[in-house]
Order: structure tokens, then C-alpha cells, then sequence
């Protein structure tokens, strides 16, 4: 049996929320502080570099389904407004 | 909202690339060393892209950069070509808008085809290049030998405050003799000094490539066509072979980058005979020539991967790490520079060609360009 917190294997739906993401970044084993992802700091000052951020946008295109164009990850700053892109772009 | 449009680079983009490259890194990049890297290589054309915006008048601007150089290597008595990363970058405010590593991996794939293996070099270049499939990486070990030229040591005493040369030498005079009897001022080789102007046309590096090479291990080409490339016609022209014959034909150089006059570096190391008995007096031959010009130090950073040990021992034993390395050790980290990676990623032509990450054995004694 495979695991299931493989990121190929987790989906996202809407409606999506930080919450709902949390597998997302669990399932990276970045040893992100999700509590503080979850109260808005942004992924930068969280610590990702560039190599977390290739590998979060990948984990999150292949769960929810979707291809983020590079003209628009400026926005996507923090959870809060990753989850609020992905809600928009799935509902 | 920034739209960074991406595509392949054209030689008309050398000044631009520089240019963008200054900024991005503070460093300094003649424009003439994109087009010798990307257009002019005896592998052939290289590939690289470059990452634009437009300004406000609608203009493109290039904003960033990533390429292939082709550097021809042998393998198995044949020619392979294997591309080096270089010139990557993103100016920082453009990098939150760009997948940088998603970029690359286009560029990788579009790229592939007419290479048989990419390699990287740099700090943490195995774990960034990870995900695109590169691995393997060892580390480049740099090495540096203090030298000191023969007559430094009566001047700094002769201008040390209230010091005349006789008094200099009435306190200091034996120890100071004593001290420079134990520099060597007459090599143990006589090497012939050949400069960039007259090495395309030196018999000495007619046969040295084909003969130094190592069967059943990866080796740059030292053709005379790559030489020329590499150290000859490059843009940098601040090259010197340093070269010997041994009696019996055994062939020795060392091709030195003479960009620092005080630090002369060993850019290539070539011995037909990978025999620490011929290493040993080349490089202490060097080391003199070094000191002759006034250099007070030599350095050399080399891939330990597939190297004769009994030549990496020898390098050990008459250099020292380098201090830059060592720093970290001494809590000193914000003024050490973290070891190079060298990781590679064999391609699938590679592959067929039965290339595999272990053929990456290298015989290459010198830094890869």
C-alpha cells in the first residue's frame, strides 16, 4: 500500500482554505512551522527559497489539478492568499 | 502583474546578458565572454535563454538568464558532449514571478537532445538541481600554496619603520638568510613558459590531449581546438602554459589563469603519465615561477572524483585547503566560501551511448571551466 501522504496523491477541492492545504505542506516535509503559515507570515520569511517554493508549487499543481502560470506567483505571498488563488481559479 | 516572457538568446543579447549579470551577482562580466561561452565553443553552439520584461515603454529587458556551454569530452576513445550551467540568474525583484527551477527544467528538456550529460558547479548546486535529476556531486576541493618571493622578505625589513638596509641586515641578516636559503630559487624543472598568443601554434599541445587521457573515464578533450577555445582565444587572455618535456617523453603542464597577479591559479593540469614523481616537481616548478613573479600565493580547485589518489595525495601534500574553506571551521562563516558542488544528470543520448552516473568518473585535474 502507498502512503498516503504522498503529494501526488492528496487533491484539493473547493472550497479551499489555509486549513485545507495543511496536508500539502505536511506531505513536503519541509519542517515548516504550519501554525505560522496558518496565522499569514509569508512563505519567504517562513524560510522557503526558491527549490521549497518549485517543490510547493508542484505539490500543489498536482493536487489541485491545475498549471500555475509563473505571471501570477507574485500574489501568492502566504497560505491565506494560495488558498484564496486556488479557491478562485477551482470554483 | 509582472509577465516575464522567456526565450531562446541571441548573440545581439551578449551586452544586455552582461549587463543584467553585474547587477544580479555585483560582479564583474565582459560581454564578450557570452558569445566565447554560448556561440563560439569547438562543440559547437551552446544553449541559453533569457528571462525578459517590458519596460515602461513597452521595450523587452532581459532580466535573467540560464545556459548550456558544450564542452566536448572523451570517454571510451570517443567524443562526447557534455553542457556546464552557467550564467544563472533572475535579478531579485523579478524572482518572486518566476518558477525558476520550472524554467530550467524547459530549457533542460528543450536542450537535451545534443548532449550526452549537464553538469553544475557551485554551493549547494545538488540540492538546488536535485529536482531537475541532477546527483552525484562531490565536492571541489580547493587547494592553495603560499609562496614567497625570494627578495620580499630583505625589503619588508629594509622599509620596516627606522630600519636602513645595513641596520635591516645587522639584526635580521642570518635568520633572514637562513630564512630565504630555505626558498627555493632554482626549480627543479626549467618549464617552458608558452602564452596565450602562442599556444594554438605550440607543438607541445599537439599529441598531450590524446595522450593523456584515461581509458574507461570521463576526461575533457585537450585537443588543440579545445585548448584554443578554452585558455587561447578566451576573452580573458590572461593565460600561461607552463609546460615540460621529460626525457623518455613524458609530457607535464599546468595552464595558468593569471587574472590575480598575486594568486596565480591552476585553471588545467595535464600529465601524460599520471605518475606523482613527474606531479611532484612540475607543481614545485610552478610554485617557483609563482614566486619569481612576485605571486605570494598559487591555488588549484580540483574534482576528487575518479582522480589516481596517489596525484591527489601528492597535491595534498605540497598545497594546503584552502583558508576561504576553512573558515567555518573557525566560527568565521560569513567570510568563509562554502565548497563547490559538482553534481551531473546523464541525458538519455548519454544513456544509450551507455554513459551512466559512475562513467562520471572524472580524470580531470583542473577546476572545470
Amino acid at each position: 500500500m502507498s502512503d498516503p501522504t504522498t503529494p501526488g496523491e492528496l487533491t484539493v477541492k473547493p472550497p479551499v482554505t489555509p486549513r485545507s492545504l495543511v496536508p500539502v505542506f505536511e506531505a513536503l516535509e519541509s519542517g515548516l512551522d504550519i501554525d505560522q503559515l496558518l496565522r499569514g507570515i509569508s512563505f519567504r520569511e517562513a524560510g522557503l527559497d526558491s527549490l521549497d517554493i518549485f517543490n510547493l508549487v508542484l505539490a500543489v499543481e498536482s493536487a489541485a489539478g491545475l498549471k500555475i502560470p509563473d505571471e501570477d506567483l507574485g500574489e501568492l505571498r502566504d497560505l491565506p492568499a494560495l488558498a484564496s488563488y486556488l479557491d478562485r481559479r477551482l470554483s | 502583474m509582472t509577465r516575464l516572457r522567456t526565450r531562446r538568446a541571441r548573440r545581439e543579447d551578449a551586452e544586455a546578458i552582461a549587463a543584467s549579470y553585474r547587477r544580479a551577482w555585483a560582479r564583474p562580466l565582459a560581454a564578450e565572454r557570452i558569445p566565447w561561452a554560448f556561440e563560439d565553443a569547438p562543440a559547437g553552439p551552446g544553449d541559453h535563454w533569457v528571462v525578459e520584461v517590458e519596460d515602461a515603454g513597452g521595450s523587452p529587458v532581459v532580466v535573467g538568464h540560464h545556459g548550456l556551454v558544450p564542452i566536448r569530452c572523451r570517454w571510451m576513445g570517443e567524443d562526447v558532449v557534455v553542457g556546464k550551467t552557467s550564467k544563472t540568474f533572475v535579478l531579485p525583484e523579478f524572482r518572486p514571478h518566476l518558477l525558476y527551477l520550472r524554467f530550467e527544467r524547459d530549457c533542460l528538456s528543450e536542450a537535451e537532445p545534443r548532449f550526452d550529460a549537464t553538469y553544475s558547479v557551485g554551493p549547494g548546486a545538488a540540492r538546488f538541481r536535485g529536482p531537475l535529476g541532477y546527483g552525484g556531486g562531490e565536492q571541489m576541493v580547493a587547494f592553495e600554496r603560499a609562496v614567497l618571493p625570494p627578495g620580499l622578505v630583505w625589503r619588508a625589513a629594509a622599509r620596516a619603520p627606522g630600519a636602513t638596509q645595513r641596520g635591516a641586515g645587522r639584526w635580521a641578516g642570518p635568520a633572514l638568510r637562513t630564512l630565504a636559503g630555505s626558498f627555493r630559487t632554482r626549480p627543479p624543472l626549467e618549464l617552458d613558459e608558452i602564452p596565450s598568443a602562442a599556444g594554438a601554434s605550440a607543438p607541445f599541445f599537439e599529441d598531450i590531449g590524446h595522450r593523456a587521457e584515461r581509458p574507461g573515464v570521463l576526461s575533457p578533450s585537450r585537443a588543440p581546438a579545445e585548448l584554443a577555445w578554452r585558455f587561447w582565444n578566451n576573452p580573458l587572455k590572461d593565460f600561461v602554459a607552463l609546460a615540460y618535456t621529460w626525457p623518455g617523453g613524458a609530457k607535464g603542464c599546468c595552464i595558468m589563469n593569471t587574472m590575480l597577479p598575486w594568486r596565480p591559479a591552476i585553471d588545467d593540469l595535464i600529465l601524460t603519465d599520471p605518475r606523482p614523481d613527474l606531479l611532484e616537481p612540475l607543481l614545485e616548478s610552478v610554485f617557483t615561477w609563482a614566486a619569481r613573479r612576485g605571486a605570494l600565493m598559487v591555488s588549484f580547485a580540483t574534482s576528487t572524483a575518479g582522480q589516481p589518489p596517489e596525484l591527489l595525495e601528492c597535491v595534498a601534500r605540497m598545497m594546503r585547503p584552502a583558508l576561504r574553506a576553512q573558515l567555518t571551521g573557525y566560527g568565521l562563516r560569513a567570510l568563509a566560501t562554502p565548497a563547490d558542488d559538482m553534481p551531473r544528470r546523464v541525458t538519455p543520448r548519454g544513456a544509450r551511448r551507455g554513459l551512466t552516473q559512475q562513467s562520471w568518473q572524472v580524470s580531470w585535474y583542473f577546476r572545470p571551466l
